[in-house]
């Protein structure tokens, strides 16, 4: 396999580009919407502990 | 223990109360944009051929405002991102006012490049055949995850605010309770989100430090990467980094001071806040004229006959008025202000930061235009002349306009000090936030 030739034409073709860049921006909005989550879901964590162990006594 | 800090009355007054002043303000904004507005559809019908724009000068006011505006917002990842990144402290209640300039800045960036290319529906030219070889590709791919990237960031860091205007703000309109409700996310205090959250603001600092190096140099290659007279050298993006990092420093002492003005917000936003930033301010701006003198020794003491016509149009010739007055506003009265008369004297701080952005918005437009009318390939193409037209000044009075707009808008509905990030506690004690000194001598000096 010529994996030099597939790295040029990567490089030398219209349309790659435009691939990456969407690439880029979709991996960067699911890392920031998951770290928002992760960091909202501190309190929440918390939160269920008490009622979690509620239900256990209650069992 | 909910949040505890002494100033937060006076950091939500101005949300408390909107005046007829703020109407007229917004009303008038609103007004220049939408003349602006009529502008660009203007030119979206008849084309770029209605603005000062020719053969050979393809760029004009459209791309200084773009380098300016996306230079304004490296404010906002500077003193937030960088100097937390550096540890300091006194930064904390300059922090959002800083960020808001980034974020109200990067839309009028992105978008004059937009409204240069005529129809900006061209943009997607870029996505469906775009190139690596391209630098707009770099450009876009750059200013847009740092557009994506200050936006997280401003809102995370909002994020306790907004969750305290949903609590403690009970005298305004329900929709403005509702919108803090759903932009809130459910935030409920507890010291783990805090832990969480100064967490990730590290990790993001660090980040957003290498993208706003990233994002300045990546626009000055796309002056640099061609073989024009004035812009093909290896200096240029610690020139146009160094200079953003200047004109937005600057910006930031104008909101400041505007902000502690109009909200009575002296106790937060003392003198010793000013005093450290005049000390940066020195700083940059010496470290501008360096590269300035450098940059242009060199291309001078090499006299090539194409670096020489451009060079000698701006010292010397068309230019020389724009470029001479340019270096007296950004260098001269500057730094005589700063260190003379700048201590402690927030009014000629000002005086001098609308100086330096004056001057900035100049140098950009010095950059761009004498080397546009007299290229490289001049004996081809022939040489040129650019006045802006009307629509290109409507445009541009709109874009600072809109800046203002948003910028006084979000004033009205958001803290624009960070409470939390001031606080005397916080929930848990998981944020070490040292009181900011109110003596209008502390601090920086």
């Amino acid at each position: 396999m010529d994996i030099g030739g597939l790295v040029h034409t990567f490089f030398n073709n219209a349309g790659p580009g435009g691939v990456v860049v969407m690439l880029i921006f979709g991996t960067a909005c699911t890392i920031y919407f998951f770290l928002t989550r992760w960091i909202v879901s501190g309190g929440r964590d918390e939160a269920a502990i008490p009622d979690e162990q509620s239900v256990s006594v209650d069992a | 223990m909910p949040i505890t800090n002494r100033h937060e009355q006076t950091i939500l007054a101005p949300i408390r109360r909107v005046g007829m002043g703020d109407y007229l303000l917004w009303g008038s904004l609103l007004v220049l944009m939408l003349a602006g507005l009529g502008a660009w559809i203007w030119q979206y019908i008849e084309g770029l051929g209605i603005t000062g724009m020719n053969r050979p000068v393809y760029w004009g006011v459209y791309i200084t405002n773009f380098v300016f505006f996306i230079g304004l917002a490296h404010s906002g990842t500077f003193i937030s991102a960088i100097l937390r990144v550096a540890g300091q402290s006194w930064r904390a209640p300059l922090t959002r006012a800083a960020e808001a300039i980034t974020l109200f800045s990067l839309p009028f960036g992105a978008g004059s490049i937009l409204i240069d290319m005529g129809h900006p529906e061209r943009i997607l030219n870029l996505i469906f055949y775009g190139r690596f070889q391209s630098p707009i590709m770099w450009d876009v791919t750059a200013v847009g995850l740092y557009m994506l990237s200050s936006i997280v960031f401003f809102y995370l860091s909002l994020l306790p605010d907004i969750a305290l205007c949903r609590d403690r703000l009970t005298d305004v309109p329900n929709w403005q309770k509702r919108m803090y409700k759903v932009l809130a996310l459910g935030w409920k205090d507890s010291p783990e989100q805090y832990h969480r959250l100064e967490k990730v603001l590290d990790g993001m600092a660090v980040f957003m430090t290498m993208l706003v190096v990233t994002v300045h140099t990546v626009v000055s290659w796309l002056f640099g990467m061609t073989v024009q007279p004035g812009w093909h050298t290896a200096l240029i993006g610690p020139f146009f980094l160094l200079g953003a990092i200047l004109s937005g420093t600057a910006a930031v002492v104008i909101a400041l001071a505007l902000l502690r003005k109009v909200y009575h917000l002296e106790e937060v936003l003392h003198n010793g806040l000013f005093n450290s930033l005049r000390k940066l301010l020195i700083t940059f701006i010496l470290g501008w004229l360096y590269m300035m003198i450098a940059e242009h020794l060199t291309i001078g003491y090499a006299s090539m006959h194409e670096e020489m016509v451009v060079l000698n149009d701006k010292f010397s010739g068309t230019y020389s008025l724009v470029f001479w007055n340019m270096t007296v506003l950004v260098f001269f009265v500057p730094l005589l202000i700063f260190i003379f008369k700048g201590k402690n004297n927030v009014g000629w701080m000002v005086f001098a930061s609308v100086l330096i952005n004056i001057g900035m918005w100049m140098e950009r437009y010095i950059v761009i235009i004498p080397t546009e009318t007299s290229p490289r390939l001049f004996h081809e193409m022939g040489g040129g002349s650019y006045l802006p037209a009307l629509p290109e000044v409507l445009i541009t009075i709109a874009c600072f306009a809109g800046l203002v707009f948003l910028y006084a808008l979000f004033t009205r509905f958001f803290p624009i000090i960070p409470i939390w990030e001031t606080a005397e506690s916080l929930p848990g004690h998981a944020h070490n936030a040292e009181p900011a000194p109110v003596s209008s001598t502390a601090t920086g000096d």
